[in-house]
């Protein structure tokens, strides 16, 4: 980790003032284990697999243009919800959040994304080799691998 | 061609906004009313901007970044066309070329909220049409949460999630399928909770803004399973209608103000299928190229350092779109000589395709279809009413040669066009066809105005190639030809088209554009009751804007600082005069401004209130001057029958009376008040509405523009004009002088000088003009 770090910091520096908002982190093990340095206080972290609420990840992500928060993304398992993918699209795109059917009544929430947030997804190569979306890779702004 | 001042505009910019006056029909109560529509027109391609409140959510500093540069302006153009057509769009190009961001921001323009749905990824569809769901959060996330779980859910219910996923009717359970689930899974949910369906994105776009309807963007269509896009099908089979079968067979119904819109990347990028030509022809589908290396260094020097396209370049190549409609079937022959040429040209291209002479190297296969020709047809119906020729040019690149990547490909499209419409002779039958239309729609009471408007038009265009060929002094010829057609928005009336190599095309007619209330008869009436029927023709007074707000490059064309003896003798061109620099006297500028920024904030106050107006013109030739004697209506000056206002100041001054020897305060007191009597009365006898209209001298921009371009014949006379332009000081307040124009020995119509409002001089004539204010 302390030949990644650096590299991090470089990569967080540059996903601080990123248009599109999101950044990926490669990692080689659990991405829940990474340490963010300088972030990982700040930063609401969702741990998103298989069996994960989507619904749930939504809210929080909801909760972060709110807020205007950071939040971190673990990725693990093999599928990527569409839902989701959906709202990290219109984020990188038009830094924008357009979700329907949300809560029992429903509604359509529109948001703006706000500037100072970013998200951040950690994942291994093997989760995102799993990943069934073509375009997965081009919701990011600045990408780290860990060596 | 020159219809109003916006289209004119649109010539050199490619993006315009303005507003402009439409009667409207209230639907509750039945009445009329008269109401400013505000538009955009992107490359030509006007829409209305949408002023409800469910529009963009977007604010203009978020498009802030957006560069209108080549490639931006043609997918705005592209989806402006959709938008106008009602044609769903599919655009497919490369990622990062700006596909999205383009179409936000035209939507951000004409203020339509739009629904955006990215289909990569997805595995069902509910959150694009809807589902049940129990009504409190608790029991919905235990549901969602059952519905997760797949591998441990019972027999029964994966078989009833399989039948759902297996009906391309079906995208959600029913409410009967919840209840049953619920029930197999061993959920108690209580008489409290009921199942309730909440609709979803698509729908929410279909019926926003109180069924209005909103933009649906489908974002990397390609990308969807294979399984989804079937499921889409069914939205798209019937683009306005969407039956939702586990909703009780709702019928939902598309807004009038509904659009559907998509993306794709090619079929070349890593997990993209093709789409079927089934599925295709559901769309306008247009491939778009990648960005050229220029074009990307084009859009970087925007963002990062503000440095624009130029607009003349952005035009050039994308070129613009002509707005007037053409109903095909109001005109049949035209409509024959189209149909015989896309017969043919629609034959041959399905067996380009089928023997792979076009298209052969794309993934992305695609067929010709008669919704094509109905999609060409639509277009036309929209677009080619001023040059169907060149519309029809278009259409076929827009709908057949766009299918295309290779340039070589759309090349080979549009060379089998212009060889059909060769051997069909159909450029000969479509002027043929419109010969008559035009005199079968020509206004009442332009007829009257034809033969000065064809002779004006005759010398305009003899000036224009004059210009053309360097003859005038202006310090650049580019900035005289820019004036010009600055002059030309004047011409409301008059359309006339330039070849590339400045000869006249073609010259028609048509109305001008109205003000609120206003009809044809008022105009006609104007005419009959100063002058007989004669003269006064329809004119609209530039506004700032039109004239770039007066800046060096309108006044250095306008009046260049020097004059050529060649235009001294025409007196086509004014010129500044030394003295425009010098400080002007102290009661015009204490602060010690020159004459030629007196000159200027005067004509810039009277712009700010009457520009845009439409004025009609007294515009009978000036005479040249001897002993005072001389009649308005030739230039000779000896035939009184020519002037057709010489009765009119007879009445108001005496039977010695002609045009020339009144103050500005004799004419103002005695001469226009008449003027405007006769006009109300008669108005009124004719019982025509009441719309506001003042008589006045002419505007001293007007005069200098209309008689330097449009009657020349004007210039070259010994004589001035009064205009109604009044000196300001430096406090804005009437200084006691006006400016007069005109006079060949220093300069011609052009030229400005101005003259104590009590004075009256020999050779000082006037000119009327009425206004009807915008």
């Amino acid at each position: 980790m302390s030949t990644f770090a650096p590299q991090l910091e470089t990569f967080l520096r540059a996903l601080a003032i990123d248009r599109g908002h999101l950044g990926l982190v490669v990692v080689n093990k659990d991405p829940k284990k990474l340490s963010l340095p300088g972030l990982t206080e700040g930063a609401v972290v969702v741990n998103l697999d298989a069996k994960s609420d989507v619904e749930a990840a939504l809210a929080v992500l909801i909760d972060c243009a709110k807020q205007g928060e950071w939040m971190r993304l673990n990725l693990a398992g093999s599928t990527f919800p569409g839902r989701l993918y959906n709202q990290l699209r219109n984020i990188s795109t038009m830094g924008h959040i357009q979700a329907g059917q949300v809560g029992p009544a429903g509604d359509v929430i529109e948001l703006r994304w706000p500037k100072e947030s970013k998200i951040i997804v950690v994942a291994t190569q093997a989760t995102i080799d799993k990943i069934q979306v073509p375009t997965f890779l081009h919701l990011f702004g600045p990408v780290v691998r860990e060596e | 061609m020159f219809r109003s001042p916006e289209r004119q505009q649109m010539k050199r910019e490619p993006i315009v906004r303005f507003s402009r006056p439409e009667t409207v029909t209230d639907s509750d109560t039945g009445e009329k009313k008269v109401i400013e529509k505000k538009y955009v027109a992107v490359a030509g391609v006007e829409l209305e901007v949408y002023e409800g409140k469910e529009g963009s959510i977007f604010k203009d500093e978020d498009f802030a970044d957006f560069s209108i540069d080549e490639a931006s302006l043609d997918l705005l153009k592209r989806t402006a066309i959709a938008v106008k057509l009602n044609q769903p769009l599919l655009l497919e190009g490369e990622t990062d070329i700006g596909k999205s961001k383009a179409f936000e921001y035209l939507a951000h323009m004409v203020n339509r909220r739009v629904y955006r749905l990215s289909v990569a990824g997805q595995t069902d569809v509910s959150e694009f049409v809807g589902k049940y769901v129990p009504n409190t959060e608790g029991t919905q996330k235990t549901f969602e949460r059952i519905l997760r779980n797949r591998q441990k859910l019972t027999q029964r219910s994966k078989e009833i999630l399989d039948n759902v996923f297996e009906d391309k009717n079906r995208d959600s359970l029913n409410e009967d399928e919840c209840k049953e689930i619920a029930q197999l899974e061993g959920l108690e949910f209580g008489e409290k909770v009921q199942w309730v369906w909440q609709d979803g994105l698509i729908v929410q776009a279909m019926t926003h803004g109180n069924k209005r309807g909103a933009w649906l963007y489908l974002d990397e269509l390609g990308a969807a399973e294979p399984q989804i896009i079937v499921k889409l099908n069914r939205i798209f089979e019937n683009q306005r209608r969407l039956e939702i079968a586990e909703n009780g067979n709702r019928l939902v119904e598309g807004g009038g103000d509904f659009r559907i819109f998509a993306s794709t990347n090619p079929p070349e990028y890593a997990g993209r299928l093709p789409f079927a030509p089934d599925f295709l022809r559901r769309f306008v589908y247009q491939k778009i190229g990648s960005l050229t290396p220029n074009q990307v260094q084009e859009r970087l020097a925007f963002v990062w350092e503000g440095q624009k396209t130029d607009a003349a370049k952005l035009l050039k190549d994308t070129g613009v779109v002509e707005s007037e409609p053409l109903s095909l079937k109001e005109n049949p022959k035209l409509s024959k000589a189209i149909r015989e040429c896309l017969g043919e040209l629609f034959s041959q291209l399905r067996t380009m395709v089928k023997d792979g002479a076009i298209g052969r190297d794309q993934r992305q296969q695609f067929r010709y279809e008669m919704t094509d020709l109905f999609r060409i047809g639509d277009y036309l119906t929209a677009f080619g009413g001023d040059d169907p020729e060149k519309m029809l040019k278009e259409a076929v690149k827009f709908y057949f040669a766009g299918k295309l990547g290779a340039d070589a490909d759309r090349t080979k499209v549009m060379t089998a066009f212009d060889a059909v419409f060769k051997a069909k002779a159909t450029g000969k039958k479509i002027q043929e066809a419109r010969a008559p239309r035009e005199k079968e729609v020509e206004p009442p009471g332009l007829s009257v105005a034809r033969s000065e408007a064809e002779r004006a038009i005759a010398e305009l265009a003899a000036a224009e190639l004059a210009a053309m060929e360097g003859k005038f002094s202006s310090e650049s010829g580019e900035l005289t030809i820019r004036v010009r057609e600055l002059a030309a928005q004047l011409d409301a009336n008059i359309n006339h088209r330039f070849s590339e190599q400045g000869r006249l095309e073609t010259v028609t007619i048509k109305p001008p554009e109205l003000p609120p209330g206003l009809t044809q008869e008022h105009l006609d009436t104007v005419r009959e009751a100063l002058s007989g029927g004669k003269g006064f023709e329809e004119r609209v007074l530039p506004t700032l804007d039109d004239l770039r707000n007066l800046d060096e490059t309108y006044v250095g064309a306008m009046y260049p600082e020097t004059q050529s003896e060649a235009d001294k003798t025409r007196g086509l061109v004014s010129y500044r005069p030394s003295w425009w620099k010098d400080n002007a006297d102290k009661a015009l500028s204490a602060s010690g401004q020159t004459f030629g920024a007196v000159y200027l904030r005067s004509i810039r106050k009277e712009l700010e209130a009457l520009g845009g107006s439409l004025v009609q013109l007294d515009t009978a030739t000036k005479p040249s001057y001897t002993d005072g004697k001389q009649q308005y209506g030739t230039k000779e000056g000896t035939d009184p029958a020519a002037d057709p206002l010489l009765s009119l100041f007879k009445e108001a001054f005496g039977s010695d009376a002609n045009r020339f020897s009144h103050s500005w305060d004799d004419l103002e007191t005695k001469l226009l008040p008449l003027a405007k009597r006769k006009i109300a009365e008669a108005l009124k006898a004719k019982g025509l509405s009441k719309v506001d209209f003042e008589v006045i001298l002419v505007p001293a921009t007007l005069d200098n523009l209309e008689m330097t371009f449009n009657h020349p014949e004007s210039s070259s006379t010994n004589t001035w004009e009064w205009t109604s332009t009044t000196l300001m000081d430096d406090s804005g307040n009437d200084t006691g002088r006006r400016l007069v124009v005109g006079y060949s020995g220093s300069g011609g119509a052009g030229y400005v000088d101005y003259v104590a409002r009590g004075d009256s001089l020999g050779s000082l004539g006037a000119r009327l003009a009425v206004v009807w204010k915008k």
